[in-house]
């Protein structure tokens, strides 16, 4: 009979995989950006130089900077509202909000930045509307410009920010609302003195997500920007494929992967901060809620000196009853940003069907013709195949990888295995971009351009840790011992796992399976870089459709895509949850850390 | 209300008058803003009724403990005072004034939680401070009020703490000194000493019985730790599922139960099943148990008939005494002893059927020689006795 510890390190056998995969397409072409930054020969820092002294290289960083921090700002001020209606409303409440902020979250980055082109373009949607209305007589420039950007990453990032923000709240207990209360705070004070302060760091929390995502922005700046508004990542491109300069643009990917690498820290540290005593915390205490504190306390004592007569305004209202609901000012807010959350994807789904070939909303006249369309064209139809081969391959190479690896990290103990997981797992975290360069510049070598092979390679590290972390948390909560009981009675480790835990598993892998499937079916960044002619996939030609042409072909497109991703996601959830009985928040720290790839 | 409601009320105005006359002109106007009124009041939870039609009038300056098992509705009532929860019927009145509809920061009520809810991130000086600067007070009657609190709660030294670095019992004054420090005419407790160990709970209550005779506010307590209830209050009010089944002193409910449910929630009781029967001999009616127990009834119990359950306290009861003519006395045997310090407690077989409870004071002489198994004999005197005829008991 095997020993125990044997047994332990001989499980890391089961990660050989992953590392077949990860050490030559992942690990070296990130390692080659490096070496790249520092010049083709010898050790310079030359290119770091020429990043830090270019003015455009400044300006620009600058502006994705402020983008980033305006982004993240326009979230926390729309977000946290519904975090916090979300909080104090009831369950069934509770649950119809996280459904209506995951649908657009479960809708391709892609459909999403078609919608709002569609509602706020030249002859878009508000346009129209308000032309027709006598309110304006030229039309407004919402898309196309700094306005579009803001809308769309908005729209994008605002579930990033309510979910870590609606995780810190919900551990704020109610009763001290209560209390607050009968010690006479209006529900405004209570707010401001007890709920803010203690939720603080989930704020940072969703400010740091928020801000990181956004850094690596690419697809919808492009998509929805105008065209000074070029983003770091962006210029990246275009040191590449226009002025081919891969010095520069690999110091500039490695400034960002080390800034992304540092946000991503503090990030983990900030989610549990309650739990760390360290400097950071007192950090975040001091400041963060100790700092409001002292503010509202000196605002108390300025307003008591001024208002030295507030005794009769007391008194005054204690006499008037409840006239205003509670809260209503915050559940209108919420309604309506939840609203300008899905409407995008409800007015595109309406134009799927619309009769006219413009797009007027809502449309005249319905009909299919859009989906024949889509249909009867070879230029949709071969990319739509090409997608959904490369996406199966992908869910099944994913699986076959992922599963072993995550069945290493969880029963296996072993030197090194919390770098094996950050390195599993990071993928997620490292802008699209930068890896699709370093990808890109590798199979430009080995001649893997343009391949079905090689995309689906680069795909199945994209969906790695999705699957790694939805079947991790599978087997945390299968139980173990059912696995020793198994092999007490005689079964090798590899039968225990055969018999007694993958039926355990299957749902958990089903889930994971789809996620994976998604992640490649999604995959725009990637795919623009690897895939050629060939194997153009339906995401790449939207792409080149949705910049060159506005066509209700799109929104069919869009509405089919929608259906089936928001179905899978449904499928997915439901069979996690059948398997792990995952609840909310563990479901979101798979979904929150999606962000990295938009 | 009730006759017994009334004079309780009487006893307890009587015993104010005594003990506070050094009161200030301050004080007497908080009395009368003191005095809760409660009406038909009802609270629905999809159908079910949480509390049911309690009406209640509190004095100015009483300290009224509500007591009753798990789940009867003890604090939803505190929380309808409060304003926390809206009654679906009845009305409530502070000082004469309706405050049904007045939203809770209005009400000017102290509240302490079960939990304290004491506010984690502030100190235990901003915590306290709290409902002084959401009255807009100024800076230094802040300061001064806060030190005055802390000194009356005996935390002057923990005033920079935050209410995690504190113990159970220092974080409770803190709540306290919070609900207190803005001189609320009421003061609402809900089960205020129950996460305590049971020292610190004792010395508790006697703090909080000094403060309320200091500071004259009136206290609803809310508990269901009986010896809590009998040693703080002016007077208990007993609940079940949702209604008032008894209001009166400790001692009158102690004294007398008006039922079983009452007799058994406060302190312990023997109960004595049987039928109450005429004798054949006599006009005089007894209790027969199915055990062939034959107990008297007292004179004011003659009347009843049928199904009853005769209750005596375990105190009450002597053992090996010399009968006298008012007194039962019963041949047992001891079934069990049990030591608990202070008290001995003895179980007494009488028969097959019937086993009674007897404690003894922990004393030299008093208790009786031999151990179980040997025969004693149990006596008690009549006026102890009370008859509860099942079929008003519940
Ligand atoms: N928010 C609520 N929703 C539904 N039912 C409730 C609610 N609050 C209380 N109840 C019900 O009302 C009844 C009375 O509850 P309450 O909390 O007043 O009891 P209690 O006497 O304080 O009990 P305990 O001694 O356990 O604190 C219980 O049956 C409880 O289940
Ligand atoms: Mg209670």
């Amino acid at each position: 009979m095997l020993s125990r510890i044997n047994n332990r390190i001989g499980v890391m056998g089961l990660l050989v995989p992953a590392a077949l995969l990860l050490l030559p397409l992942y690990l070296y072409p990130l390692l080659e950006i490096v070496s790249r930054s520092l010049g083709d020969k010898g050790w310079s820092t030359g290119n770091y130089l020429e990043l830090f002294q270019d003015p455009v290289m400044l300006r620009v960083l600058y502006q994705t900077f402020k983008f980033a921090f305006i982004i993240s700002a326009l979230c926390v001020i729309l977000g946290y509202p519904v975090a916090y209606a979300m909080r104090i409303a009831s369950d069934r409440t509770r649950r119809t909000i996280t459904l209506l902020i995951l649908l657009p979250l479960w809708t391709s980055t892609l459909v999403r930045a078609f919608a709002w082109i569609v509602i706020l373009g030249r002859n878009g949607i508000v346009n129209a509307t308000l032309t027709e209305l006598g309110i304006i007589d030229e039309p407004l420039k919402l898309v196309y410009n700094t306005v579009g950007l803001y809308i769309g990453m908005v729209h994008i990032m605002l579930p990033f920010m309510v979910l870590p923000l609606y995780n810190s709240l919900s551990r704020i207990d109610l009763r001290l609302l209560s209390a607050a209360e009968t010690l006479g705070a209006r529900p405004i004070s209570a707010f401001f003195w007890i709920v803010l302060p203690l939720s603080m760091p989930g704020v940072l929390a969703g400010l740091l997500l928020v801000f990181m995502s956004s850094v690596g922005m690419f697809v919808l700046p492009a998509l929805l920007g105008g065209l000074s508004d070029i983003t770091y990542t962006m210029l990246i491109e275009k040191q590449i494929n226009e002025l081919n300069n891969w010095g520069l643009a690999a110091a500039m990917s490695v400034f960002l992967l080390v800034v992304t690498g540092i946000l991503t820290l503090f990030y983990g540290r900030i989610l549990n901060i309650e739990a760390s005593s360290g400097i950071l915390g007192e950090v975040v205490r001091q400041v963060f809620q100790r700092g409001p504190i002292h503010l509202l306390i000196w605002r108390e004592r300025i307003l008591a000196r001024l208002l030295a007569s507030h005794g009769s305004r007391l008194a005054n209202r204690m006499q008037s009853a409840r006239l205003v609901p509670r809260h209503l000012l915050v559940k209108c807010w919420s309604w309506a940003v939840l609203a300008c959350l899905v409407a995008p994807l409800l007015v595109l789904f309406l134009l799927a069907f619309s009769g006219q070939a413009f797009l007027h909303f809502p449309p005249r006249s319905y009909s299919i013709r859009w989906f024949a369309n889509f249909f009867s064209r070879d230029d949709w139809v071969t990319p739509a195949i090409t997608s959904l081969k490369v996406a199966i391959l992908t869910a099944i190479g994913a699986i076959l990888i992922g599963v072993p690896a995550a069945y290493a990290i969880v029963r296996g103990r072993f030197p090194g295995k919390g770098i094996a997981t950050a390195i599993l797992i990071s993928p997620m975290i490292v802008p699209g971009l930068i890896f699709a360069i370093s990808l890109y510049a590798l199979y430009g070598r080995l001649n893997l351009l343009g391949t079905l092979g090689g995309l689906v390679l680069g795909h199945i590290i994209l969906a790695l840790p999705y699957v790694v972390v939805t079947v991790s948390a599978g087997l945390k909560s299968a139980d173990a011992s059912l696995e020793a009981a198994a092999m007490t009675m005689g079964a090798g480790p590899i039968r225990a796992f055969w018999i007694v835990t993958l039926p355990m598993l299957r749902p958990t892998i089903i889930s994971a399976a789809f996620l994976a499937f998604l992640t490649s079916f999604d995959d725009v960044i990637l795919a623009l870089f690897l895939s050629g002619l060939s194997t153009k996939t339906l995401p790449v030609r939207m792409w080149e459709g949705i910049r060159y042409e506005i066509d209700p072909t799109i929104a069919a497109i869009s509405a089919m895509l929608m259906l089936i991703t928001i179905g899978l996601k449904f499928v997915a959830e439901w069979s996690a949850r059948r398997g792990t009985k995952s609840n909310i928040p563990g479901f979101t720290a798979i979904q929150a850390t999606d962000a990295g790839t938009r | 209300m009730t006759s017994a409601d009334v004079v309780s009320q009487g006893i307890v105005l009587k015993e104010r008058s005594g003990s506070q006359v050094n009161r200030t002109a301050q004080d007497e106007s908080k009395s009368k803003s003191g005095c809760v009124q409660l009406s038909g009041l009802t609270k629905e939870y999809g159908g079910i009724r949480a509390v049911d039609d309690v009406s209640l009038e509190i004095a100015a300056g009483e300290f009224v403990t509500v007591l009753g098992p798990s789940g009867s509705g003890k604090t939803t009532v505190l929380m309808m005072i409060a304003g926390l929860a809206e009654p679906s019927a009845g009305a409530i009145a502070i000082g004469g004034r309706d405050i049904t509809h007045l939203r809770p920061q209005h009400r000017n009520l102290g509240v302490v939680f079960q939990s304290y809810a004491l506010f984690p991130h502030l100190t235990v000086t901003e915590n306290i401070a709290f409902p002084l600067r959401m009255r807009r007070k100024n800076e230094s009657d802040i300061c001064r009020k806060v030190r005055e609190i802390l000194d009356l709660v005996r935390l002057p030294d923990l005033a920079q703490r935050v209410p995690g670095e504190l113990s159970g019992g220092q974080q409770q004054r803190v709540a306290l000194a919070r609900a207190l420090v803005f001189d609320p005419p009421v003061l609402l407790l809900d089960e205020p000493l129950s996460a305590l160990d049971k020292k610190l709970r004792e010395n508790m209550q006697f703090e909080l019985r000094e403060l309320h005779r200091n500071l004259g506010v009136t206290i609803i307590n809310v508990t269901h730790d009986q010896s809590e209830a009998l040693v703080m209050s002016d007077r208990v009010i007993i609940m079940r599922d949702g209604r008032i089944v008894q209001s009166g002193s400790p001692s009158e409910l102690y004294e007398h139960p008006k039922s079983s449910f009452v007799a058994d929630f406060l302190g312990t009781s023997n109960f004595v099943k049987g039928e109450v029967q005429k004798s054949r001999d006599s006009d005089e009616s007894s209790l027969v148990t199915v055990g062939g127990l034959r107990c008297r009834v007292p004179q004011a119990d003659q009347g009843l008939k049928g199904q009853a359950r005769l209750m005596i306290r375990p105190e009450r009861i002597v053992l090996n005494a010399v009968p006298t003519a008012t007194q039962e006395h019963f041949v047992g045997r001891i079934a069990e002893i049990a030591y608990t310090g202070d008290l001995i407690r003895y179980r007494v077989a009488l028969n097959d059927q019937d086993v009674i409870e007897v404690t003894l004071q922990n004393k030299p002489g008093h208790l009786p020689q031999g151990c179980i198994g040997s025969e004693v004999t149990v006596g008690w005197s009549l006026e102890d006795v009370h008859i509860f005829v099942e079929s008003t008991t519940q």
